[in-house]
């Protein structure tokens, strides 16, 4: 098993320069996880939990202050490996804004496999394929300022699809959007994920996106206080409150309704699970 | 129908970007509304709706390309004076607007508004105290540079310093975009608390249902520069198919409740927030529509 992760954080700690002299600011402390090639994982925490650090470990933007960590057993505190690592992670951050920088969308797309000196046909092909691969070929000749935030955001997708990247990790990279551009950009990578099994690191304070997950780990002060399937997570209601997030509204409902219906079960995540369960109260009543 | 009691009144109010014949946008086409004062109006709609082309209107940082805009009675176009007065009239408060904190401290980014006001200095203390209380900024984080507070501390910094200016319309754009839970959950409660304390008419752009639903009175529906819909809370989320159509969903729950009118449930389907559900159910129950 160890040897198909893709991302292993062994024993991480990072900690930020404070404003004082040799102040520091501890963001992530040891950490260990490892995510397998193929996961889906949703990674939620407060503002300030240590998940955007996290995003930024996982392709050497920062280095650890102790402890490891291995993208496809690379070490990524390792200068040398870091254009491999990179080439295998790439990250699509919060502000759609802030990460176009070409005058059309599919220079843009190829401004990364350009500059990994990808020849002509296949920079094409490339662009091409990554551009179709999130909707947004028929816009290969717009311009950026003239898309929504959720297009944006899946030009971002593209720009690392097309480098062949393994790893896609998003940073609250539907935060800015509207709830149209958010379903947008979840497809986007849910299909990518299914379809050519790439890697999804996807960070989130949207409980009902994270509820799609294959996987959600959830931080707290640095550290990883849940770890497991969507269901499970999602159950731990009061390690959940202390890590000061809300429960997915089909829960809080049923949560709600218990008070009214005993019976109402436990084990709800989605509105089609409260529909069922709410018809199945009512269903009984007929039968009887 | 009684001037005297609308804050905010558009008349066939048009904007256009990119005027040439050949290629232009109608980001507004042709808004014609009323705002009660006291209204908590929810503005949604899509990416692209005009929402925030609109709300910037209203205090004069866009000039219609045709229509007009009254607040309190006078065209804001009317002359130099009236312009200025209604940007001191509408407090409007971006996306964002963390980003546009720039002094050294929180303290003196909230004095920023009331002393282009003009306000002796007594005043405008008292306003930067009050302003703070508001948003639940205490003294500790006054002293300090906004650019060391959090991302919640920050936006509610930044809605203060609108807030300082005692607009009678305070204008905010999705407010809580961005932010985690819990610092979203503060700035809700804020709104809710600053309304009830001021009674002011507020203006709220949200793409959260849930939100609307809990705060607003009203709804207001742009749809490509048009107001698509115009009513309740009730009114509004009581047609799924339509805001299903321009982008747009219902609250959550108001969806499970739809889904299960569908299923055959005999339930309304006007059930908006936690405590309808509950309410709704527990008549259902009485009714002996269930066995617990």
């Amino acid at each position: 098993m160890d040897n198909k992760a893709i991302i292993a954080f062994q024993n991480v700690y990072y900690a930020y320069q404070g404003d004082e002299e040799g102040e520091t600011i501890p963001a992530v402390e040891n950490l260990s996880f490892s995510i397998v090639r193929g996961e889906f994982v949703a990674l939620l925490g407060h503002n300030g939990s240590g998940k955007s650090t996290v995003a930024k470990l996982c392709n050497g933007l920062l280095t650890p202050t102790g402890g490891t960590v291995l993208v496809d057993g690379l070490n990524a505190a390792d200068e040398n490996n870091l254009f491999d690592v990179r080439k295998r992670v790439g990250i699509v951050f919060q502000n759609p804004d802030n990460q176009i920088i070409a005058a059309l969308i599919e220079d843009d797309v190829a401004f990364g496999p350009e500059n990994l000196c990808i020849p002509h046909p296949e920079l094409r092909e490339r662009v091409d394929g990554a551009l179709k691969a999130v909707d947004m070929y028929e816009y290969r000749l717009a311009e950026p300022h003239k898309l929504s935030g959720g297009q944006k955001q899946r030009v971002a997708i593209a720009g690392i699809l097309a480098m062949e990247n393994d790893v896609i990790v998003l940073d609250e990279s539907t935060a800015m959007l509207d709830p149209r551009g958010r379903r947008e950009v979840l497809e986007a990578v849910r299909k990518l994920n299914r379809e050519r099994g790439i890697t999804v690191l996807f960070i989130t304070h949207f409980m009902e996106e994270a509820a799609q997950a294959d996987r959600v780990m959830v931080m707290d002060d640095g550290e990883l206080a849940l770890d497991g399937t969507p269901r499970f997570v999602f159950a731990q209601r009061d390690i959940l409150r202390r890590a000061g997030l809300e429960l997915p509204l089909p829960l809080q409902l049923a949560d709600a309704l218990r008070g009214i219906f005993p019976q109402m079960p436990q084990d709800i995540l989605t509105n089609e699970d409260c529909t069922a369960a709410i018809a199945a109260l009512f269903a009984q009543g007929e039968t009887q | 129908m009684n001037t005297q009691n609308i804050a905010i009144s558009c008349r066939d109010l048009r904007h256009r970007y990119n005027n040439t014949a050949k290629n232009r946008t109608d980001a507004l086409d042709g808004i014609t509304l009323d705002v009660q004062k006291g209204e908590l109006l929810a503005i949604i709609g899509h990416t692209g709706s005009g929402k925030s082309t609109f709300v910037q209107h209203l205090n004069a940082l866009l000039k219609p390309t045709d229509g007009t805009v009254f607040v309190d009675g006078k065209n804001i176009w009317e002359n130099k004076a009236a312009v200025r007065q209604a940007r001191f009239l509408v407090g409007l408060c971006f996306q964002y607007p963390e980003y546009q904190l720039f002094e050294e401290t929180v303290a003196k980014d909230i004095a920023f508004g009331p002393k282009n006001m003009k306000l002796d200095g007594e005043e405008i203390q008292r306003r930067v105290r009050f302003a703070a209380d508001c948003v639940g900024l205490g003294a500790d984080l006054l002293a300090k540079s906004p650019f060391d507070l959090s991302g919640g501390e920050k936006r509610r910094a930044a809605i203060a310093g609108v807030i300082a200016m005692r607009p009678q319309v305070l204008v905010l754009d999705e407010p809580t975009a961005g932010l985690d839970p819990r610092g979203k959950e503060l700035i809700l409660r804020m709104i809710d608390r600053y309304r009830l304390e001021t009674g002011s008419t507020i203006l709220l752009i949200s793409h959260h249902m849930e939100d609307v639903a809990r705060l607003a009175d009203s709804v207001l529906v742009l749809h490509k520069g048009k107001i698509a819909m115009r009513g309740t809370v009730a009114q509004v989320f009581s047609q799924p198919e339509a805001l299903a159509a321009m982008g747009l969903a219902v609250p959550n729950v108001t969806q499970i409740f739809c889904d299960l009118n569908k299923r055959g449930l005999p339930v309304s389907t006007s059930i908006f927030t936690i405590e309808d559900a509950a309410a709704e159910l527990l008549r259902l129950k009485k009714q002996g529509g269930a066995t617990a």
